[in-house]
Formats: structure tokens, sequence, C-alpha cells
């Protein structure tokens, strides 16, 4: 047997005991160890036979291993994420989209009074460059719903890194406010620059403080 | 006490049980001292030597801490191969590891106690 071969039927062998592993991490754990095995091999000056089976055998059979799975395993539980911090990705992209309206209706109140800030507001509402910002922010929450759920349910699966979502709604929201920017007059453009920027500094600093404490 | 072992944990020695509750106190341990990916950290245990018997059985339990919160892991990239997954204490982890430290000496200190003292009286 060469050692390639040697090294396949072991993987086939983990993999077929651990195909009743619950969520996927059967997968995961193949994954893992055969991680483990390129690793280990190489580190090796040379990959001979004696090398590959001094490496299986460290790691143990894959029986022995399934094993351990199932006496660590357990049903993927709701508890699975107890120490999430509360400024989650959603929150911060909600409280800095709340900053805005916020911010707009006291400047707003400044030269209008309030009875009409109200109303500009309702009206500033409709504009591209405030709803749009709101949908991308609920869209944030949505995902990161949906994180979570992949994460109680199949907690660690072999994903690559994903962006987290607030980032991607950061981005986008930046993006969309260069847009509407450009689109306005140089007036607009002036207002507007001043009312978001802090926003856009207070939210990014709410996003490295969530990703510091989470 | 064999005969109790025996009827008790019918395949287990005594040295397996005590691998298999401190084993992981271990790894926090390590996790703790530097941000470390598994094949590291299992190079590490056995440089410890006798903590564990087969290097594969340490992916489910990284899996239970990851899932117990006990940890947090990062994917980066290495200079060679793939990614790698990175893994790293939480805080719930560092206040496990040390409520264990505490115990652990104290058991240690007692069990060690009563071990000289079973030698002594058996050497005379």
């Amino acid at each position: 047997m060469t050692s390639r071969n040697l090294v396949d039927a072991y993987l086939a062998e983990l993999a077929g005991a651990a195909a009743t592993l619950p969520g996927g991490r059967g997968t995961e754990l193949v994954a893992e160890v055969r991680e483990h095995i390129e690793t280990a091999l190489g580190a090796e000056p040379t990959i001979d036979e004696a090398a590959v089976r001094n490496v299986l055998d460290r790691l143990g059979s894959p029986a022995e291993i399934v094993a351990a799975e199932r006496d660590e395993g357990a049903p993927p539980r709701a508890a699975a994420a107890p120490h999430r911090s509360r400024l989650t990705p959603a929150t911060v992209v909600m409280a800095g989209l709340a900053g805005i309206v916020v911010l707009l209706l006291a400047v707003m109140t400044g030269t209008l009074g309030p009875a009409a800030a109200v109303m500009a507001l309702a009206v500033a509402l409709m504009t591209p460059y405030v709803w749009i910002p709101l949908v991308l922010g609920l869209l944030a929450l949505a995902l990161r719903r949906d994180r979570v759920v992949h994460v109680a349910a199949d907690e660690g699966r072999v994903a690559r890194r994903r962006p987290s979502p607030s980032l991607v709604g950061l981005v986008a929201i930046i993006v969309l406010l260069l847009v509407a920017l450009l689109a306005q007059g140089v007036g607009y453009m002036a207002m507007v620059a001043v009312l978001v920027l802090p926003i856009l500094v207070l939210l990014l600093a709410l996003e490295v403080l969530g990703r510091r404490s989470g | 006490m064999c005969r109790m072992g025996a009827s008790l944990h019918v395949r287990r020695s005594p040295l397996t049980e005590l691998r298999r509750g401190v084993l992981e106190f271990c790894v926090l341990a390590i996790v703790q001292r530097d941000e470390t990916y598994a094949f590291d950290l299992i190079r590490r245990l056995s440089d410890a030597g006798g903590l564990m018997t087969s290097e594969g059985t340490i992916y489910p339990l990284l899996g239970r801490l990851r899932r117990d919160g006990m940890v947090t892991t990062t994917w980066r990239q290495s200079a060679s191969g793939p990614p790698r997954r990175y893994y790293r204490i939480t805080p719930a982890g560092s206040s496990a590891l040390g409520a264990f430290s505490a115990d652990w000496t104290g058991f240690r200190d007692a069990v060690d106690a009563l071990l000289e003292t079973e030698e002594r009286s058996g050497g005379l």
C-alpha cells in the first residue's frame, strides 16, 4: 500500500464512521483530521510509509475518534452562544441608523421648529438616502439571525471567513450615501456630509467595539 | 479497588478517567497563553507527555469547547497550505480554567499527601 493510499483509506474509514454524526459535524471532523495529517506529514523530512503509519497511529483509530465525538457531542443547543456580546453587528447598524434620524430631527428642529421638523423628517424618510440604509439595516438584522441559526444548528462548520453583515451594510450605506451626494446639489452635499460623517465614525467605532467584545 | 474499578467502568483505566477530566483544562491553559491552531496545540500536549493517548480525539474535545463557548476560533491564512483555524480562550473559558486551577491544587495536594503517607507506612 502506498503512503497516499494509507491516508485515503484512513480518511474513508473515518468518513464512514462519522457519517451518522449530527449536522455537518462528520464532514467537519474529517476535514480537521485531513488537515492534521497533511500538516503532520508536511513537517516530516521524508514521507514514506513508516512516517504515514506513525502519524496515523498517533491519531488513533477512526472508530476511536468518532467514539470520542459521540462522548463529547451534544445535540445542537439553543444555548450554543450564551456569551454573545450585546453589541451585535445588527444592533450596531440599527443604532447608527437611529442616530441618523435623531440627528436629522435635532438639526431640523433648530431651523424649522418641532412640528415642521417631524413633517420634514417624514418627507425625508421617503428620500433614497434614508430608506435605503434603513432597508439595509433590516437586511443586516435578517442576515444576522440567519447566521445565529447556522451557529446553533451546526456550530463551526468548515466555513471560510465571511464578512460580518454589519460591515457589508456599512460599506453599502457609505457607497449609497456617496452616490446620493453626487446626485444632489452642492448645498445638499455639504449639509448631508456634515450630518453623516460623525455618524459613520460612530458606526465604525461601535463596529470595532462590537468585534473586540464579541 | 481494582474490583470496584472493574465493576464501575469496565474498559477504562483510572488514568484514562483522569485524563478525560483534566485534558480540557490543559487545552484551555494552552490557548489562554497563546492563540493556537489545532496541530500546534496537539504537539504541545504531546510534548508535555502522558496527557493523551490518541491525538485524533482532541478534535472532538475542541468541538465541544467551541460549542460550549469556552474557546473562540478565527480562520487565518497560513504561510503554506490552506487557512488554519486558530483557537483562543473566551472569558467563560478563562473563568472555568481559573476555577479548575484552584480545585486542582487542593486535589493534587490531598492525593499527594495520602500517597506519601501510604508509601511511608508501606516502606516500614
